[in-house]
């Protein structure tokens, strides 16, 4: 009974407290409403290529054409769209000089401004700016109720994002182009440009009388500027670049067999370091460049070993009576990948030996045929050969998981070497019984054809990052 | 007086004689089986109780004169009696009559306060269904009313949902990212209408050139979708924005 009389009683006292907790929960709910900070994930972007414009640098008439160099190689990279000069809403050569809105109006992100000073007959200073279309126009704003809270996050940004000056030989004009082709790419992706390095191939010019000559060329990427630093009535093979890029290990048929020589680039001076009895194919730098990877047969078939540069010691890697050949280091040279016929006459595949545990295991599975492998510079993937219905691919193998990408569809795709940014994979294909060079982005967006050269190429070889032009920044 | 009193009493005696004659001898007459014998000793009995009788009777006689005198006298005291009694019956009717009107009225009474009593029963049980159907109408106008707040809730919740999605669409199709596993956050101011007019790098990636390019998606995609309503607006006036792509 008391219960009851207490319920009853309640009765009123519980309207008294549900109540005010009822509006007080309410409240809260509101409050939780309006003071819930909201937070987007955005958890992917376009796959477009970011719209960009060059403007022609000022007077720059004497020298190379700046403008057209950056925008040739910003495009060539897959990641810039360059807008085309007949559509600039104004001309300009400074930052200072931009009407911003009317170049987010053409839906530009990033514009390139820059001007050329002759300093004496042959010295020219460069200036150029990197400008954002978008982050200029940032104000300072009070909020709602007057006070301006946490000031220092709504300032005004600065829309120029580089300004940088060089002074420059003529001759270096076009490189100076490249290299500000790759400042501008690192700036806005976050990656290294690749505009200033440079490839290795072999050309075979046919002269009917003599028969071919072989020739190993070096040219910018673009195509310009090849230089001949080897020639040989005999087959000249399998070009590699020193991490530094200041000489390149080559197999030369010259003396009737294959032997294995480093020649530096710029003297011209070379070195035979594989003099060895049967084969001596494939040299592949270490990532230290202290070491040499290998094919030699001197034992009787092709294994793999590597030498020491400085002390000429031979190191066998490989032992057993399969071919095996091409090898290529880990970018942290821990590891070799190379390939083998271990597992089929003809069926070549690729495998990897650890310097660690000194074993060896096979990698790929897709296909009956893999070979010339390359890892990217992130170790992440191996760029190789694969062969498919009789047509061969590059293709590219995710380490981890051994998932294989086609990157190409040609028929007889081969010799693939990996940009030293990683991001693109230049190969020899052949069209219209031609050998000639193509590009392809490892993620396989991006496809594009090198300039045509004389003759027909072979052989490719990415150079590593070179080093640039002493330049100054200057004050935003 | 005096003759006819005798007379009276003779004419009377003489009855009785009679009476007595028949009641004695006239069974013996008219009964022929009788045998005689016990005839005559009959009356001579007869003739000698008779005697006795009549004594007796004339004492009653006598007595019942003075009965009947007494009587008459009672008789009228009787009367007297009686018509007292019927007066006391009378007093006692009415008295009782009263009385029963009394009662009457105390059942009236009674009755009626029965009656209130029931009616006050009536009108509290009523109340008390009043109050618990108010009761129950608070219960049901509170869990409607929490119904309608929590759905009004939910309905601004799924704008706001709605808003962000938009958002996050018009923000990811602007965006160009510069990087892969990196992530930075941006806090974003708005005008009503959607105007961006502030956008700060709170949590920077590392890396320039990604954190560059989330916030030139955001002013790309400026003028973002945003409500009208004051109360959702107020949600948008100021957010941040996370830009981790996967």
């Amino acid at each position: 009974m008391k219960a009851l009389d207490s319920k009853g009683g309640g009765q009123i006292g519980r309207v008294f407290y549900v109540a005010p907790a009822f509006f007080a929960f309410l409240f809260c709910v509101h409050l939780g409403c309006v003071q819930a900070e909201i937070t987007i994930e955005i958890t992917q972007g376009s796959d477009s290529a970011v719209p960009i414009a060059i403007l022609p640098f000022g007077q720059e008439a004497p020298i190379a054409p700046f403008s057209s160099v950056i925008q040739q190689d910003l495009q060539r990279s897959g990641r810039f769209q360059a807008v085309q000069s007949h559509k600039f809403p104004e001309k300009a050569v400074r930052s200072s000089e931009l009407t911003l809105s009317a170049w987010q109006n053409l839906g530009v992100e990033s514009i390139v401004v820059g001007r050329i000073q002759p300093l004496s007959s042959s010295q020219y200073q460069v200036i150029f700016e990197l400008v954002d279309v978008y982050k200029g126009q940032q104000k300072m704003l009070p909020s709602q109720n007057g006070t301006p809270d946490n000031p220092s996050l709504f300032i005004q940004n600065n829309s120029v994002l580089l300004a940088q000056e060089f002074i420059i030989h003529a001759s270096e004009s076009r490189k100076l182009a490249h290299q500000i082709s790759d400042i501008i790419y690192e700036r806005l992706t976050g990656e290294r440009g690749i505009a200033l390095t440079r490839i290795a191939y072999v050309s075979v010019v046919v002269e009917s009388k003599q028969g071919s000559e072989y020739r190993l060329e070096v040219a910018d990427l673009d195509g310009f500027n090849p230089r001949v630093i080897m020639r040989s009535k005999k087959p000249l093979m399998s070009p590699d670049w020193s991490k530094d890029g200041s000489k390149i290990a080559y197999v030369s048929f010259e003396n009737g067999r294959s032997e294995i020589f480093i020649q530096n680039v710029s003297t011209g001076r070379r070195e035979k370091i594989a003099p060895y009895m049967g084969l001596n194919t494939a040299p592949a730098w270490s990532p230290d460049g202290n070491k040499l990877a290998l094919s030699l047969s001197k034992d009787g078939n092709s294994e793999i070993y590597v030498l020491h540069l400085e002390t000429k010691r031979l190191e066998r890697l490989t032992n057993d009576g399969a071919i095996d050949t091409e090898p290529a280091w880990a970018p942290d040279g821990k590891a070799l990948i190379f390939t083998s016929d271990r597992g089929g006459e003809g069926k070549p595949q690729i495998y990897q030996f650890s310097f660690e545990t000194r074993a060896t295991k096979r990698l790929t599975f897709e296909g009956d045929y893999n070979a010339r492998g390359r890892f990217t510079s992130d170790g992440r993937h191996i760029i190789m050969v694969n062969r498919q219905n009789g047509q061969f691919h590059i293709a590219v193998q995710e380490v981890e998981t051994g998932t294989v990408f086609w990157l190409t569809d040609g028929v007889f795709d081969e010799s693939p070497t990996v940009a030293p940014n990683g991001r693109l994979v230049l190969y020899a294909t052949k069209e219209g019984g031609k050998g000639l060079l193509q590009a392809v982005s490892v993620d396989g967006r991006v496809r594009l054809r090198l300039p045509a050269r004389e003759g027909e190429i072979r052989e490719p070889a990415w150079s590593p990052f070179p080093i640039g032009l002493r330049g100054k920044g200057l004050s935003l | 007086m005096r003759w006819q009193i005798s007379f009276f009493v003779s004419v009377t005696c003489h009855i009785l004689l009679l009476v007595a004659l028949f009641w004695v001898g006239f069974p013996h007459v008219f009964s022929p089986i009788r045998p005689l014998f016990e005839r005559n000793i009959d009356i001579i009995e007869a003739v000698a109780i008779d005697e006795r009788e009549l004594q007796t009777e004339l004492k009653k006689i006598k007595s019942q004169k003075q009965g009947e005198r007494s009587a008459e006298k009672a008789a009228g005291e009787a009367q007297k009696k009686r018509v007292k009694e019927e007066k006391r019956l009378e007093e006692l009717r009415i008295e009782r009559l009263k009385e029963a009107k009394k009662l009457e009225e105390l059942k009236k009474q009674k009755q009626k306060e029965e009656e209130n009593r029931e009616q006050r029963e009536r009108e509290r049980i009523e109340e008390e269904k009043k109050r618990a159907e108010a009761e129950k109408a608070a219960k049901v106008a509170k869990e409607s009313a929490e119904r309608a707040s929590a759905e009004k809730t939910r309905l601004a919740q799924e704008k706001v949902g709605y808003y962000v999605d938009v958002i996050k669409q018009k923000i990811q199709s602007h965006w160009i990212p510069s990087g892969q596993n990196l992530s930075c956050l941006l806090r974003i101011r708005l005008l009503p209408g959607g105007s961006v007019v502030g956008v700060a790098v709170i949590e920077g990636s590392g890396s320039l050139a990604f954190d560059d390019s989330a916030v030139r998606a955001v002013h790309k995609a400026s003028p973002l979708p945003v409500p009208q309503e004051p109360e959702l607006w107020n949600q948008f006036r100021d957010f941040t924005v996370r830009f981790k792509p996967q």
